[in-house]
């Protein structure tokens, strides 16, 4: 009964493993509606080096800008790209062009062309409403934009309601130009960006003239959320001094090359091919349980890679899934290897197994947390590829303890329901052993 | 537990410290007199981009069509395409994207640039007038500067310092200090030989190779952890291994592990060898070699040096043992004397 139990096990667990691999890699229409389904492999996000992205390039509209100020306006879209989840973009000066290739997402066109939207940026007490104030249009006591040193949005909750805010740090420069504005007795200051009034604030609100705070409304919370993290990014672009124009922003094919990932994944699949013989060759039939906890630990790992909302596929993340799975097999390993040299001396295969796995389901447990207590450290960082490489490790040694503690543990027992005594075949020894 | 003929690793430290010390001595004069050797998106080079107008690039037959016709003008001009990307901008014109790296004579590179600019727009827009080609972008040839920004350095390194002593941290509690500390020493020492290998033997720096840093930290860390579990195991299970030197426990568990660690160098080891192979693009080889190289240090370190700072970091050990050895023996001494005066006093009475 309980061994037929476990072949229905196995029979089960292989049927649900087909039906996984297959959802994560085929594709199709899906039927009654206009969608497709992609697989769970092409729904990861990835960055624009591995798969089809996004790219603009912007025109340096000054004529004499230094390499400096232009090296300090890539180094700026560089930041706001990788704060907003744009791991691993590629930012760089190409003659009088800087060009951005990154991933495609659905707001990636919108924030690229903020971007290069950025030419100007003052606050001043004179109003001009025209929509073409200039620096001479605005009074002796003007913050232009190299009087900004950072700026930011950010939210707080009043009533149960949440209000969304742009907070524009100043230099000393900037500091003392907003407290002689304060001395003139006017009641308002006005942003100006572009050349249009932007907004205007009371002055009488301000306590600190090292910063400005001011609310951003827009219909919903989201759209309040969206436009003060773009009236900031539009304040930092314009703090860099350089004025940009955009000159294309479309689409492109991945930077690395259209087959990189797909050859990428030939490699892969054959080493997990190599790790699938290597296990039954060295444990017979109990090794293609192992195999089987592979198996689900790659679909498990493809799984998570795209149903995590801060996960992006690059070509590191294809590194630390690697080392996911080296691990998952050392874990194997060391379990397997224990009931075979448990076995050598208790004899009886049921009672091996249970011994094994209280032998060394802490060195499993010690294996996967420090790598995934690791990888979690250095993904805390956001760096463009450390993170994506730490995000697929820890996922894979995760996957790697559950599997190796839980399913393989499960497996084994299953198997030894089915194979009760016959240990030849499993090429396992009876012999004294030098433990205990 | 199964022990076998150990092979002596502690005792030729010195000599496996050679290869470290000549990469690290070989590093430091080839990066002082050469630096690292960058790849394209590192180091930056020369983009060409042709705007072929409503083509469709995302034919292969166009693509291929295009690309030889490219191909033959960059020949002429003595330069290669090394990354091909399409691009797609608002007005669904198509373009053709090659990036190289500019090798010759740094005074005649704007001539060189200048020539290929106006063998291409000759080749692909011939039929357009000046006006035309004044206003519209078709052939851009430009320098493009370095895609990495070399302030990250400083985030790596406390990230790499942070995410180390997390892991320290787990091994101390786990294993012991000693092992912890060795675990720290292992991951700061491998990174170094592993970028000491990448600058003597000229592997290109890639964006990528970034993520080598966590990938040889965690293997460190874990390498020694495993090391020291390995050993308490063997001084626990093993009446060998109870009263013996610290040096031959480490000597048996490097013996027992060089198996396995053998056939994980060939399986890791041949994945990135494989995952190099497989892509023409150079970027993604370059990023495999120092995937590889960092998993050589890892091992070489594992085996020729860690028994022998193993070895060295559990000195306490022995002591211990040592001294309750001797309370032991002061223990028989002293019951001999009691049970010896007891049968005088017996004798004498």
């Amino acid at each position: 009964m309980v061994k037929k139990r476990a072949k229905g096990n196995f029979i089960l667990s292989a049927i649900l493993l087909t039906l996984a691999l297959v959802l994560c890699f085929v594709q199709f229409k899906m039927p009654g509606s206009n969608n497709n389904y992609t697989g769970l492999f092409g729904a990861i996000s990835a960055t624009g080096e591995v798969v089809d992205g996004n790219c603009a390039v912007y025109e340096i509209t000054d004529d004499n800008v230094t390499s400096e100020k232009v090296e300090k306006t890539v180094g700026q879209i560089r930041s706001i790209l990788n704060k907003q989840g744009f791991v691993g973009s590629k930012v760089y000066s190409q003659g009088e062009y800087i060009k951005v290739e990154t991933q495609s997402t659905t707001n990636a066109t919108e924030l690229l062309d903020i971007l290069g939207n950025s030419e100007t940026f003052y606050i001043s007490s004179e109003s001009k409403t025209d929509g073409n104030a200039t620096a001479e249009d605005l009074g002796e006591y003007l913050i232009t934009e190299d009087q900004i040193k950072d700026a930011y949005s950010t939210k707080y909750v009043q009533l149960n309601e949440e209000k969304h805010v742009v907070v524009i740090l100043f230099n000393e420069e900037g500091a003392k130009n907003l407290e002689k504005m304060h001395e003139l007795e006017k009641t308002t200051i006005y942003l100006y960006a572009n050349g249009a009034q932007r907004s205007s604030l009371n002055i009488a609100d301000i306590q600190d003239f090292s910063s400005i705070g001011f609310e951003i409304t827009a219909g919903s919370n989201q759209n309040a959320q969206a436009a003060a993290q773009n009236y900031a990014f539009q304040v930092l672009m314009a703090s860099t001094g350089v004025n940009l124009k955009v000159v294309s922003n479309g689409t492109s094919t991945a930077t690395l090359g259209s087959n990189v990932l797909l050859y990428a994944l030939i490699a892969l699949a054959i080493v997990l091919a190599a790790l699938l013989v290597i296990f039954p060759v060295m444990y017979g039939p109990l090794g293609l349980a192992a195999d089987l906890s592979i198996l689900v630990g790659v679909v498990a790992n493809i799984f998570f890679l795209q149903a995590l909302p801060f996960t992006t596929g690059s070509i590191a993340t294809v590194f630390g899934s690697l080392l996911g799975i080296g691990i998952m097999a050392v874990c194997h390993f060391i379990y397997l290897n224990k009931v075979k040299s448990e076995f050598k001396y208790l004899h009886r295969l049921q009672l091996s197994a249970k011994t094994a796995f209280k032998k060394s389901w802490l060195a499993i447990l010690d294996i996967c947390a420090v790598a995934f207590f690791g990888a979690l450290a250095f993904a805390f960082w956001n760096i463009p590829y450390i993170s994506t490489f730490a995000i697929g490790l820890a996922i894979g040694s995760f996957i790697a303890m559950f599997n190796s503690i839980v399913l393989l543990k499960a497996y084994t027992k299953w198997y030894f329901f089915i194979n009760t005594a016959d240990y030849r075949k499993l090429k396992f020894v009876k012999g004294e052993n030098n433990e205990n | 537990m199964k022990t076998r003929t150990s092979k002596n690793f502690t005792g030729n430290f010195f000599k496996f410290l050679i290869v470290p010390a000549v990469a690290l001595v070989m590093a430091l004069v080839f990066g002082l007199c050469f630096g690292f050797n960058k790849d394209l998106d590192t180091k930056g080079g020369i983009v060409v981009s042709v705007n072929v107008g409503m083509n469709d690039l995302s034919d292969q037959q166009t693509y291929d069509a295009f690309k030889n016709d490219i191909d033959e003008v960059l020949t002429i001009n003595n330069f290669s395409g090394d990354l091909y990307t399409v691009e797609v901008n608002e007005f669904n014109e198509n373009i053709m994207v090659i990036k190289f790296a500019y090798s010759g004579k740094a005074e005649e590179k704007q001539a060189r640039l200048e020539d290929l600019k106006q063998n291409l727009t000759t080749r692909f827009h011939s039929g357009a007038n000046d006006n035309e080609l004044a206003n519209n972008n078709y052939v851009i040839v430009a320098e493009f500067g370095s895609s990495f920004d070399s302030s990250l350095l400083t985030t790596v390194g406390l990230a790499t310092l942070v995410a180390v002593i997390v892991m320290c941290v787990y091994v101390a509690i786990r294993m012991g200090l000693n092992s912890a500390v060795l675990g720290l020493v292992a991951s700061v020492f491998n990174n170094l030989f592993t970028f000491a290998l990448m600058l003597v033997l000229r592997v290109p720096f890639t964006y990528a190779t970034l993520a080598v840093i966590p990938f040889v930290a965690i293997a460190s860390v874990f390498a020694t952890m495993f090391f020291s579990k390995k050993a308490k195991e063997l001084i626990n299970k093993t009446e060998e291994y109870k009263a013996s030197t610290n040096a031959k426990i480490a000597n048996q568990v490097t013996t027992q592990t060089l198996k396995g660690q053998k056939l994980l160098f060939a399986v890791l080891g041949g994945a990135l060898v494989l995952i190099g192979l497989f892509n023409v693009c150079n970027s993604v080889l370059f990023t495999s070699l120092a995937f590889l190289l960092g998993l050589v240090a890892v091992l070489y370190t594992n085996i020729c040096l860690l028994p022998f700072m193993f070895a060295k970091t559990y000195v306490r050990r022995v002591k211990k043992a040592k001294k309750q050895e001797k309370k032991q023996e002061k223990k028989y001494t002293e019951a001999e004397v009691m049970q010896e005066t007891d049968l005088d006093n017996l004798v004498s009475n």
